[in-house]
C-alpha cells in the first residue's frame, strides 16, 4: 500500500461586496469590539483547502483518508465608503488599527483563546441581497491574521491576505428583521 | 431640609396592598435616589462612530441599529432595577430567580410576581405604586398640582 497526499482546492467563493458590510469583530465577551467596513466597490475572497491522501491496494485506488488540516486563506480587495468603529473611547479606527490592535484599537481582544499566539480577529461578512423576501447572509471567517496589508486611508482602499487558523467558514442566512 | 416648617422625612413610600382572605400582600415601594448601583453594574450603550472616505473626523451615529437595540435594553433593564430597587423596601421581601447584580434576571422579576399567583392587574398595581413613588406617575402628579391650586384662594382686590 502507498500514501499519496494530495491537496485539493475545496471551495472557493468571491463576492460583488456592493451590498455587503465587512466586519471586523475582536474577543470580547458578549459586547465585542467591532469595526464595519461598508464597501464601496471590490472583492472578499477565502479558499477552503483540505489535504486527501488516497490510498492504493496493490497500485489500484482503494481508500481515501483525510490529511493534515491546511489553514483558511482570505484575501481583501476593496475600497471602502466609510468605516463605523463600535468601540468605547475611540472616535476614529481603521481597518490597519484594528488589524495590529494600535491606537483606538490598542484594548481589543484577540479572538484566539491562546493568549500567547499573535493577535487576531473574526472577520464577519454581512450580505444583505436588497429585497426583503430574501434572507441575509452572513459569513465568519474566525481567528484571521493578516500576513500583507496595504491601506490607503486617503482612497478608502483596502488590500489585505492573511490565514484564519480554521478550515472553513461558517455560513448562516436569516430572514431580514 | 424643611419645607413650610416641616421636616423632609426620607424618600417617598408607596403602599400597595392586595387583598387575600388568608392575609392581605402588602408591598412598599421607595423611592430611587440616584441610579449609581446601577450604573456600576450595566454600561449605558454608546453610539458607534462614523469616518467617511475621505473624511479624518469621525462622527457619532445614533441612528445605527444595533445601538438603537442596545439602548432599548439598556432602558428596559435600567426600568426594571428601578422597580427591583424600590420593592426593596418591602420588608420580607425574597426572590427566588432576581439577583441584584444580574440585570439579566431583572427582566424576569413580572414572571416571578406571576408564578407567584399575583394576577396581571396586581402585578401592575405595583409597578404603579413604585413609578409613582420614584416621582413617575403623571396622573397623581397632575392630582397634587390641583389639590394645591384648589386650596389657594385667590386674592380679594
Amino acid at each position: 500500500m502507498k500514501l499519496i497526499p494530495c491537496a485539493s482546492l475545496l471551495a472557493m467563493a468571491q463576492f460583488d461586496l456592493k451590498n455587503a458590510m465587512i466586519r471586523l469583530v475582536d474577543g470580547t465577551p458578549s459586547t465585542p469590539n467591532k469595526l464595519d467596513i461598508k464597501v464601496g466597490d471590490g472583492t472578499v475572497t477565502f479558499d477552503e483547502t483540505v489535504v486527501r491522501e488516497y490510498v492504493l491496494d496493490r497500485g489500484l485506488l482503494s481508500t481515501v483518508r483525510n490529511g493534515d488540516q491546511a489553514p483558511m486563506d482570505v484575501r481583501l480587495d476593496l475600497m471602502w465608503e466609510f468605516l463605523k468603529a463600535h468601540t468605547t473611547g475611540a472616535t476614529s479606527i481603521t481597518p490597519e488599527d484594528a488589524l495590529k490592535r494600535r491606537n483606538g484599537a490598542a484594548a481589543w481582544v484577540s479572538s484566539d483563546s491562546d493568549s500567547c499566539a499573535p493577535f487576531a480577529l473574526d472577520i464577519e461578512i454581512w450580505y444583505d441581497p436588497q429585497c426583503s423576501t430574501d434572507m441575509i447572509e452572513q459569513i465568519i471567517l474566525p481567528d484571521f491574521r493578516y500576513e500583507s496589508l496595504a491601506h490607503d486611508a486617503k482612497g478608502g482602499t483596502i488590500q489585505c491576505s492573511g490565514k484564519c487558523n480554521a478550515t472553513e467558514a461558517t455560513i448562516t442566512r436569516s430572514a431580514q428583521t | 431640609m424643611k419645607l413650610n416648617g416641616k421636616k423632609l422625612e426620607g424618600p417617598a413610600v408607596e403602599t400597595v396592598i392586595l387583598p387575600r382572605e388568608d392575609g392581605d400582600l402588602v408591598f412598599r415601594c421607595q423611592a430611587v435616589l440616584d441610579f449609581k448601583e446601577f450604573d456600576m453594574i450595566v454600561k449605558e450603550p454608546v453610539p458607534p462612530t462614523i469616518t467617511k472616505r475621505g473624511e479624518t473626523v469621525a462622527v457619532a451615529d445614533p441612528t445605527d441599529r444595533d445601538y438603537k437595540k442596545a439602548m432599548e435594553q439598556y432602558m428596559l433593564r435600567r426600568f426594571n432595577w428601578m422597580i427591583f430597587k424600590s420593592l426593596e423596601a418591602t420588608p420580607d421581601l425574597v426572590w427566588e430567580t432576581v439577583k441584584g447584580n444580574d440585570p439579566e434576571s431583572w427582566l424576569k422579576m413580572e414572571d416571578e410576581l406571576r408564578a407567584a399567583g399575583l394576577a396581571q392587574a396586581e402585578v401592575g398595581r405595583i409597578y404603579v405604586g413604585a413609578t409613582t413613588a420614584n416621582g413617575l406617575n403623571e396622573e397623581r402628579i397632575k392630582e397634587a398640582r390641583a389639590r394645591f391650586f384648589s386650596s389657594v384662594r385667590p386674592k380679594e382686590t
